[in-house]
C-alpha cells in the first residue's frame, strides 16, 4: 500500500499536466471546432446531391457524419495520441523509478516481495489511466450535452459516443504496458519523456499506413487501430478480434515485465 | 592536442548512438517501404468529383482528417502526407540525438570523466553536436534513399510519370531536404532547453512538449489557413514553415525559411552559453 501511495503521489504533477492536455484539447476540438463543422452541413449536402450516391457513400458521408459523433470519429486519433504519451510516460516512470534514482536496494529491502511491489506499481499505473478516462469521459459527455438539443449534433447517441471514448482506457493500459516492459528491460532510461513520446508518435504513425494504403492487415502492427472508433459508433461495439489482440498484447508485456522485475539483478552504483 | 580529444569524443558519442539509430532508421525505412511502395495512384472513382467533394467540406474537418490542401491522387500529395509523419518522427529523434549531446554525462553522473580532458567545453559541446548532426544525416539519407529505392519500383503505376505535376524524384528530394531543416530547428529547440534547465529530466520534457506543441499548432494552422491570424499558429509550428504545397512546388517561403534558420542559430548559441557555464551539481 505505501508502495501505492507513494506513485500515485509521485506521479500527481505528470498526472496533472497530462489530463489538462487531454481535456483542454477535447475542449477545443468537441466544442471550438465541431459547431464550425456542423454548419457546413448545407453546403457539403449540396453538393452530394449532385453526385451518385455510392460516390457519398465510398466517401464515408452518410447521416451521421455532421453528428458530434461523426466528429469524434476525425478527432479520435488525437486523443489516443495524447493519452499513449501519458501513459507510456506513466509506466516508464513507475517501473524505472529506483532504476533512474539508483536506489533498487532500498525499494527491494522492503519487507514485500518483487512480486507485490510490482503489483502495487501496476495498481498506481492503472489507478491513473482509469482516473484519466473517467474524467474524459465526463468531458465528452458535458460537451455532447451542449448540442443535445439539435437533431444533427445527436443522431449517434450518447452511449454509443461513450463506448467509442471507452477506446481511451484500451490504449491507456496497452501504452501502460508498454512503458512497463520498456522499463524493465532497458539497463538504464535517460529520458521518460523521450521514449514516451517516441511511443506515442510511432503509435500515431502506424494508423497511417492501413489508412493509406488500404491494407486491412497492416493494422495487426498498428495499435491504435486496435480499438475500431467506427465500429463502435455505427455498430455499437469493437471487433472482438482486434481487442482479444490488444487485451492478449497488454497481458504478455504485463507478465513479461513481472517475470523480469521479479528475478531481475539488482545493479549498484 | 584538442582535434585528438575533439575525435575521440565524436568517436564516443556515434558509438553511443548507434543502437538508437538503428532502431529509427529501420523504422523509418519500413515506413516507407510499406507506405510509398502502396501508392496506387488514383484508386477508385472520378479524381475531378474527389476535388470538388473535399473543396465542400470545411478546412477545419479535413485539417483534423489529416488531409487540407493534398491532392492524396498525385504522387505527391499522397508522399507528403506520408512525410508529415516522417516529420514528426524527425523532430522526435531531434531532440533526442541534442538532449543525449547536452545531458547524457549529467544523466550518468559521469560528467567529471568528460570534463577532465583538456579542451574547453566549447570543443567539447562541438565534438557531440557533430556527431549528432553525423546521426541526423545518416537518417535523412536513409528516408530519402529508401523512398528512392521504392519509387523506382513503381513505374508502372498510372498518372506517376508524366502528367502536369512535378517529377516525383525531385519532390522526394524537396521533402527530405525540409526534413533537414526540420531536424535542425528541433535539435536546436532540445538542445537549447536541455542545457538551460538545469534538471534533465526538465530539459527533455520541455524539447519533447515542443515537438508535440509544434504538431498541434500545425494543425490549428490547416483549420485556419484561410485567415489572416492564422500566421501566428504558423509561427509557432516548425512543420508549417513551409508548407507541403510550398515543398512540393519547390518554392521557399523567404520569411519563414529565415525564421527556421533564426531559430536553430538562436537555439545552439543559447546552449553553448549555457553549456559553457552550466553547473555540475550532483544529483
Amino acid at each position: 500500500m505505501n508502495v501505492y501511495l507513494f506513485e500515485l503521489k509521485a506521479q500527481l504533477r505528470g498526472f496533472l499536466a497530462g489530463v489538462i492536455t487531454l481535456i483542454g484539447v477535447a475542449v477545443v476540438f468537441l466544442y471550438g471546432a465541431y459547431p464550425i463543422y456542423r454548419d457546413s452541413k448545407a453546403d457539403v449536402q449540396h453538393m452530394i446531391d449532385g453526385f451518385p450516391p455510392q460516390f457519398a457513400a465510398l466517401f464515408g458521408v452518410n447521416k451521421d457524419v455532421f453528428s458530434f459523433g461523426g466528429f469524434y470519429r476525425f478527432s479520435s486519433l488525437y486523443f489516443m495520441l495524447i493519452v499513449a504519451i501519458m501513459a507510456c510516460g506513466w509506466g516508464l516512470s513507475i517501473f524505472g523509478r529506483e532504476k533512474r534514482s539508483k536506489a533498487v536496494d532500498f525499494l527491494f529491502v522492503m519487507p514485500a516481495s518483487r512480486i507485490r511491489l510490482y503489483a502495487a506499481k501496476l495498481a498506481a499505473g492503472l489507478t491513473l489511466t482509469i482516473a484519466a478516462g473517467v474524467l474524459f469521459l465526463g468531458t465528452v459527455a458535458l460537451i455532447y450535452a451542449q448540442f443535445g438539443d439539435d437533431p444533427t449534433a445527436t443522431s449517434i447517441p450518447l452511449s454509443r459516443l461513450l463506448l467509442a471514448a471507452c477506446s481511451l482506457f484500451g490504449i491507456g493500459v496497452l501504452f501502460l504496458s508498454f512503458g512497463a516492459l520498456t522499463a524493465v528491460l532497458l539497463r538504464r532510461i535517460r529520458s521518460v519523456s523521450g521514449i514516451a513520446t517516441a511511443f506515442g508518435v510511432l503509435g500515431f504513425m502506424l494508423v497511417s499506413l492501413p489508412e493509406m494504403t488500404g491494407e486491412e492487415k497492416y493494422r495487426v502492427i498498428s495499435p491504435f487501430t486496435w480499438f475500431n472508433v467506427s465500429e463502435a459508433l455505427d455498430h455499437g461495439s469493437y471487433e472482438a478480434g482486434y481487442a482479444g489482440l490488444a487485451a492478449a498484447v497488454a497481458v504478455l508485456c504485463l507478465t513479461g515485465a513481472a517475470a523480469v522485475y521479479a528475478r531481475a539483478d539488482a545493479r549498484g552504483l | 592536442m584538442g582535434t585528438r580529444v575533439m575525435l575521440a569524443v565524436v568517436a564516443r558519442e556515434l558509438k553511443a548512438n548507434a543502437k538508437a539509430f538503428l532502431v529509427w532508421a529501420v523504422a523509418i525505412a519500413l515506413f516507407n517501404v510499406a507506405g510509398v511502395m502502396k501508392f496506387e495512384g488514383i484508386a477508385s472513382g472520378d479524381p475531378e468529383a474527389v476535388r470538388k467533394l473535399t473543396d465542400a467540406f470545411p478546412k477545419v474537418a479535413l485539417a483534423v482528417m489529416g488531409i487540407s490542401d493534398l491532392d492524396m491522387s498525385t504522387f505527391a500529395g499522397y508522399y507528403a502526407v506520408l512525410e508529415f509523419y516522417a516529420g514528426i518522427m524527425a523532430a522526435v529523434y531531434a531532440v533526442a540525438l541534442a538532449r543525449n549531446a547536452v545531458s547524457r554525462e549529467m544523466v550518468d553522473g559521469t560528467y567529471e570523466f568528460l570534463f577532465v580532458r583538456p579542451v574547453t567545453r566549447t570543443r567539447i559541446l562541438t565534438a557531440k553536436l557533430v556527431a549528432a548532426l553525423v546521426c541526423a544525416v545518416a537518417f535523412v539519407a536513409v528516408n530519402l534513399v529508401s523512398s528512392l529505392l521504392c519509387l523506382g519500383l513503381l513505374w508502372d503505376v498510372p498518372g506517376l510519370s508524366g502528367g502536369s505535376g512535378p517529377n516525383p524524384a525531385a519532390v522526394v528530394w524537396r521533402f527530405n531536404v525540409w526534413l533537414m531543416a526540420l531536424l535542425l530547428v528541433f535539435g536546436a529547440i532540445g538542445a537549447c532547453a536541455s542545457a538551460v534547465c538545469p534538471s534533465p529530466d526538465r530539459g527533455a520534457a520541455i524539447g519533447n512538449a515542443s515537438v508535440v506543441v509544434a504538431y498541434g499548432m500545425g494543425v490549428v494552422y490547416d483549420m485556419f489557413s484561410d485567415h489572416e491570424a492564422a500566421v501566428a499558429a504558423r509561427v509557432l509550428s516548425p512543420f508549417r514553415y513551409a508548407t507541403p504545397a510550398d515543398v512540393i512546388a519547390g518554392s521557399v517561403p523567404v520569411p519563414f525559411v529565415a525564421l527556421a534558420a533564426g531559430l536553430a542559430v538562436a537555439g545552439f548559441a543559447v546552449a553553448y552559453v549555457a553549456f559553457d557555464r552550466r553547473d555540475l551539481v550532483p544529483r
